[in-house]
Parts: structure tokens; C-alpha cells; sequence
């Protein structure tokens, strides 16, 4: 199964690294590997993402986001922060949205908030996207 | 597909608008927000987010619906396949990041020396929280950001544009 990046995606990604939320290392060794696991099923079946500290529905004002998934790390980075990717599934194909340190409910909140306006986007094919992982 | 405001949610988020306006924000922002809420169900609900939220909290808020505009604004027309853009590769993020962080740095210099960030904001139409944004990221920012910038300050588009932009 393809794994888009998205213009979202490979933005997020930069401003994450400039802020130094996660490391060189923790991206190669943990994020990459665990991201490319979702190429083999959907939804995916690795026993991981059974965890909910791992793997979860997208969820904004107790409304679930379509087709909307968060994956979750935690203690990246030298400030030890959450970490949290934002994936959804269209027409065959993974697609990862944006991602974004969870510092606090709200924030996550709003964070969920802004990626149900983009897989509304991505439904309509209005979505950039920057390769395959 | 997710479906359009109801009537009463629709004359809810006038009140939020109402609100945002009262409070100051942008009469373009406010006004692109509205026009949205029927287009987007994330600009709805970040504006519901916002009526909810604590004051520390609504900046953030209002930077996000700015995201969801600027997305609006650049999505591709809908098409199959999607838009795509040159791929890069993670071993490519420090090359990209320094020549955007010295971007920036030109784009600050350049907004001190027209009143600082409130005042371009004001100018731009561009609400002050995602100028900040902006400015403080590590991302490219988005060429209609830069344009609003050079147009409010009428500078020309050399004086805005870098070699990383959305």
C-alpha cells in the first residue's frame, strides 16, 4: 500500500525538526519504521497498533474525524515531548496529514480540528502531495 | 463527504464571527472565515473551538483557521490525480531548513522596518497570531502570505519571495 506524503505532512515535519521535537536518530530508528508499517494493511494489523498509547482515532468535540487516525510517541526529542501524526486512508492509499507536538487538550484539539479540514480537502482530491515514504 | 452547516449551526458561527470581529480580529479574516464555514467542516469547528476556548488559547485557534483559509485558498481544483510537488528527502531537511530560517530573518527584518509584526498585520489583513506563526516556523511559507505582505507594504515580489516556498 502506497504512504503519501502530503504538502501538510512534509511542512509539519520541517518546523518539528527546527524546533528539535524529535532527533535525527528517534526519526530513522522509531517514526520512519512505524510509519512504514502501516504499507502493509489497512487497517493495519501489527500488534501495535492494538495500543492506544500507539494508535487511535482522530477526535475533535466528540466527533470522529472520517477515516481519521492519530499515531502517538511519546518522550521524543530532547524536551521529552508527545508527538503525534495525523493519518487517514483514501482510495487505497495512506495518506499522512500533519503532525504536531501535543502539549495540552486544547491544543490537540485544534490540531484534530485542522485535520478534519484536510481530509475533507484530501476527499476532494484538493490535497498537494510530496512523493511516497 | 462531510456534509455543509446546519441552519442553526450556521447562524451560530455568525455569532462567533460577530465576536472575532468585536475582539479585533482582521475584517478579511473574519469575512474569508464565514465563507468558509459552509466549504469546511474544520474551519467550523476550530471556530467553535474558539468561542470555548480560554483567552491564552484563542491566538493558536486563530492561526489554525488562517491555515485552513490558506489551504482553501491554495487547494488545486479538484482533479485527478492530486496536485504533486518534487519530493524531499529527510537528509535534505537541514539544507532547507537554514536557507528558510535566513528567509525569515530577511521577511522579519523587513516587517521591523515597517512598523513591526502588529502593524504589518494590521496592513496585510493577516491575523497578528499567524503572522507570529509564520515568522517563528521552521516550515516555507506559503507564496499568498508573502503577497499579502509585499502588497501591503508595496514592496515587489523579489523583496518577499525565497527560494523555499509553499
Amino acid at each position: 500500500m502506497d504512504i503519501v506524503i502530503t504538502e501538510w505532512a512534509l511542512q509539519s515535519y520541517l518546523d518539528l525538526k527546527a524546533r528539535g521535537s524529535f532527533t535525527t536518530q528517534e526519526y530513522k530508528q522509531q517514526l520512519r519504521p512505524d510509519v512504514l508499517s502501516l504499507k502493509a494493511a489497512w487497517p493495519p494489523t501489527d500488534v501495535k497498533f492494538a495500543s492506544s498509547k500507539f494508535w487511535g482515532p482522530a477526535v475533535v468535540r466528540n466527533q470522529r474525524v472520517p477515516n481519521g487516525f492519530k499515531m502517538k510517541w511519546h518522550n521524543m526529542g530532547d524536551g521529552k515531548v508527545q508527538l503525534r501524526l495525523c493519518v487517514t486512508w483514501f482510495q487505497g492509499r495512506v495518506l499522512l496529514c500533519h503532525a504536531y507536538v501535543k502539549d495540552s487538550t486544547a491544543t490537540d484539539q485544534r490540531e484534530i480540528a485542522k485535520f478534519l479540514g484536510r481530509v475533507d480537502l484530501i476527499q476532494k482530491s484538493r490535497h498537494t502531495e510530496r512523493g511516497l515514504l | 463527504m462531510i456534509a455543509a452547516a446546519t441552519n442553526k449551526e450556521f447562524v451560530s458561527l455568525m455569532d462567533i464571527a460577530l465576536r472575532m470581529h468585536a475582539e479585533g480580529l482582521p475584517d478579511e479574516f473574519v469575512a474569508a472565515a464565514v465563507r468558509a464555514v459552509d466549504a469546511n467542516e474544520g474551519v467550523r469547528t476550530l471556530m467553535l473551538l474558539w468561542s470555548e476556548a480560554e483567552p491564552q488559547e484563542r491566538d493558536a485557534i486563530c492561526a489554525d483557521i488562517q491555515d485552513l483559509l490558506d489551504d482553501l485558498e491554495a487547494a488545486p481544483v479538484s482533479h485527478v490525480p492530486p496536485a504533486t510537488r518534487p519530493r524531499i528527502a529527510f537528509d535534505e531537511f537541514d539544507d532547507v531548513l537554514a536557507g528558510v530560517k535566513a528567509h525569515k530573518q530577511r521577511l522579519r527584518d523587513l516587517i521591523d522596518k515597517h512598523g513591526g509584526v502588529s502593524e504589518v498585520a494590521r496592513r496585510s489583513g493577516i491575523p497578528q497570531p499567524s503572522l507570529s506563526r509564520m515568522l517563528n516556523s521552521g516550515s516555507m511559507p506559503r507564496r499568498a502570505t508573502l503577497y499579502k505582505i509585499a502588497n501591503a507594504l508595496g514592496l515587489s515580489e523579489k523583496d518577499v519571495v525565497g527560494e523555499w516556498v509553499q
